[in-house]
């Protein structure tokens, strides 16, 4: 079932009386939800995510705009009428009643022709409970049951009586970190094997990127950007969404562009064809900053001395200057895969500047100074006033 | 004993006196009491031991009266009080508005005092040679007679007694509740309503429960406080309780010590320790009835 969010607004009145004005929770949310994907709403907190998440199920209403499940418009249908499954963040499962009971839960309220027989509903119940493996719990009561066994009789009641539309709010923040990882290869395979169109909300945005197929990212009820989330995470709209993706985040240094060159502090980093001169802030992803051994830049230009050969056999066959960003060095932490190396620049934005090399690479963390290379790809302009991208010709 | 131990009695001093002389040391005595037989006030004597005292009890009128009395008004008062304050306060949590006042008023019964609501109901309910009250002149415009129901016949006062007492647990009741509806998580809710859920299945099966464990409090409570239901009485019928057919065994028990036939505290004991022992009981078969039924969830 294709999800279609119109201009999709909510308002809430301002409450007690200091507080003055309303707060706008979603802002003019317009986007498609392609049938049988797996989304992720993405924000940090009091950015409208679940209140979008509660629009889509009739929890709430919209102060205007619209929503469709497929060609329907469901704007104003109660909840228990448009066909959605909800797991919330605490499963809210019912204490008093097993996991069985739980499940067979939203199955007999269904009225006149819906009527599911003692039996049908039994099938059913156990088919949701096979689906989500919870087939020998179901005589346990919740309070009986670890928190990733709640999740899943959650999931369970939510799919049994096969909604149109899944709706999920933060889904793994209740689980501990092992198990949220496990957990969401889960959501990932249950989806995958309903192809129940879903849509669920989370503030860790590697969850996000890690399962869903398609991710919006939200901050203050606007829409920053929706798309696949390497492509997201590759080409971000603005400062926010580059921030937002990626551990560890991006490294954001206040630049200017001068003759279709980018400058960082005293040095030219990077030739940046088709951009005008301007204040830009500069955002390098730790794995666009590639450590290097030489010492150049645009005003020196005298090599440097200890060169590798095949520095040097390219250097002389594109006879580009070296473009380095230079930084102090202070720390190199070891994650076992791969290194971080900390730096201090004086232009960063960020109290300091994170390069993530591989662990092979040796870093002589006794020297005071660090040259990086910068990979094009890796990095980002963005506008200082609005924060939005600035695209370099390539 | 060690220091530390000895002065962890000292601690406990004052609450093992207190406790002591005014709450073990006199239900020893009553239990003593109650087993005396001619116990003589004056010269504090007595002739023998025995169950003779139980004996007399159970076979005086007055007594059976107030027995059944206050079986009348507990299975009647119980279980409507209960009932009504749930209905009232599960109205109050789904009505916002004037929601205070509305509390406010119900919870008015609950700092009045008991003589003042007796003669508030004397006034709604006592017929007199100048007036037949306020409720009888109600049942008058809808062609019932006029009935006494302070001095009348018996059914008609212990309608009274059952709806004065009715009245004046409520508010403790309402008040309990409503923090209890409060206190239900508004996820199961939410979780109810995207599934269809009805508004009475939701009551039935989601709230119901999940107050069942304050529901039994409150019924526990409400039994032993209507078993000893006494002053309520006194106000709507003085202190003749006897001739009013209105005693309750706690008004029973005060008679015998105090009252104009009073001065036989053997037999007041022996009241008072078959209170005890039905109280007892009907608590016991509570307990063990919602334990059967309730899950102290989460």
């Amino acid at each position: 079932m294709k999800v279609v969010l119109e201009n999709l607004t909510k308002k809430f009145p301002a409450r007690g009386r200091k507080a003055r004005g309303e707060v706008t929770a979603a802002d003019d949310l317009s986007f498609e939800i392609p049938d049988g994907k797996l989304v992720g709403l993405l924000g940090p907190s009091g950015c409208g995510k679940s209140t979008t998440l509660n629009l889509l199920c009739g929890l709430l209403k919209p102060t205007s705009g619209r929503i469709f499940f497929g060609e329907d418009d469901v704007t104003n249908l109660a909840a228990e009428k448009r066909g959605v499954g909800m797991v919330f963040q605490n499963y809210a499962l019912y204490p008093h009643l097993t996991v069985l009971q739980n499940i067979l839960f939203p199955l007999q309220n269904l009225k006149g022709a819906d009527k599911l027989s003692k039996a049908e509903m039994r099938s059913r119940a156990d088919e949701a409970a096979r689906l989500v493996q919870i087939s020998d719990l179901m005589d346990r009561r919740p309070g009986e049951l670890s928190g990733g066994q709640q999740q899943r009789v959650a999931i369970a009641r939510a799919l049994v009586k096969m909604p149109r539309v899944l709706l999920m709010d933060e889904p793994l923040s209740n689980l501990d970190a092992r198990l949220r990882l496990q957990t969401r290869e889960e959501i990932r395979r249950i989806q995958r094997e309903t192809k129940i169109t879903t849509v669920f909300v989370t503030h860790d945005q590697e969850e996000a990127m890690s399962i869903s197929d398609v991710i919006v990212v939200m901050k203050e009820g606007v829409v920053q950007q929706i798309g696949e989330p390497q492509k997201v995470y590759d080409d971000p709209a603005n400062l926010f969404v580059a921030k937002f993706l990626g551990t560890p985040p991006i490294n954001v240094f206040r630049g200017r562009v001068r003759g279709e060159k980018l400058w960082i502090g005293e040095e030219c980093v990077l030739d940046v064809p088709g951009v005008s001169d301007r204040e830009a802030y500069v955002g390098i992803r730790p794995e666009g900053l590639v450590l290097s051994q030489e010492k150049d830049s645009c005003e020196t230009k005298s090599r440097g001395k200890a060169e590798t050969g095949r520095n040097e056999a390219q250097s002389t066959k594109t006879r580009v200057r070296k473009q380095l960003l230079s930084c102090r060095l202070s720390g190199v932490e070891v994650m076992g895969r791969d290194i971080s190396v900390v730096a201090v620049h004086e232009a960063s934005e960020g109290p300091s500047v994170r390069a993530v090399i591989s662990a092979e690479q040796a870093v002589d963390s006794g020297s005071s100074e660090v040259q990086f290379r910068i990979r094009p790809d890796k990095l980002f302009l963005f506008d200082r006033e609005t924060e939005k991208r600035i695209f370099v010709a390539s | 004993m060690d220091k530390k131990g000895m002065k962890g009695w000292l601690y406990l001093l004052p609450a093992i006196l207190f406790l002591g002389f005014f709450l073990v040391y006199p239900l020893i005595d009553v239990l003593i009491y109650s087993f005396e037989e001619g116990y003589n006030f004056a010269s504090q004597t007595y002739y023998g031991v025995g169950l003779y005292n139980y004996s007399y009890v159970l076979h005086d009128p007055y007594f059976l009266q107030a027995l059944r009395n206050t079986f009348i008004l507990v299975v009647v008062t119980v279980p409507l009080s209960t009932a009504l304050a749930l209905l009232i306060s599960a109205g109050l949590s789904s009505f916002r508005p004037l929601r205070s006042l509305y509390q406010t008023v119900y919870f008015l019964p609950y700092v009045t005092n008991t003589l003042a609501v007796g003669l508030v109901f004397m006034i709604l309910f006592r017929k007199t040679p100048y007036t037949d009250g306020f409720v009888n002149r109600i049942l008058g415009w809808i062609g019932a007679g006029p009935i006494d129901f302070i001095d009348g016949s018996y059914p008609a006062k212990m309608f009274v007694l059952c709806l004065y007492t009715i009245w004046v647990v409520m508010p403790f009741k309402i008040l309990v509740l409503t923090s209890a509806l409060a206190s239900v998580n508004q996820e199961y809710y939410n979780a109810a309503k995207v599934d269809g859920t009805s508004r009475f299945r939701i009551f039935a099966r989601i709230t119901l429960p999940m107050i069942s464990p304050t529901l039994v409090y409150l019924i526990i409570t409400g039994f032993i406080g209507a078993f000893k239901a006494y002053s309520d009485a006194v106000a709507l019928f003085g202190t003749n309780l006897n001739t009013a057919e209105m005693n309750t065994i706690v008004g029973y028990v005060y008679d015998m010590l105090y009252g104009s036939s009073g001065g036989y505290p053997s037999y007041a004991s022996a009241a008072a320790i078959l209170l005890f022992v039905i109280v007892l009981t009907i608590t016991c078969v509570n307990l063990m009835v919602s334990r059967k039924h309730l899950h102290y969830g989460v």
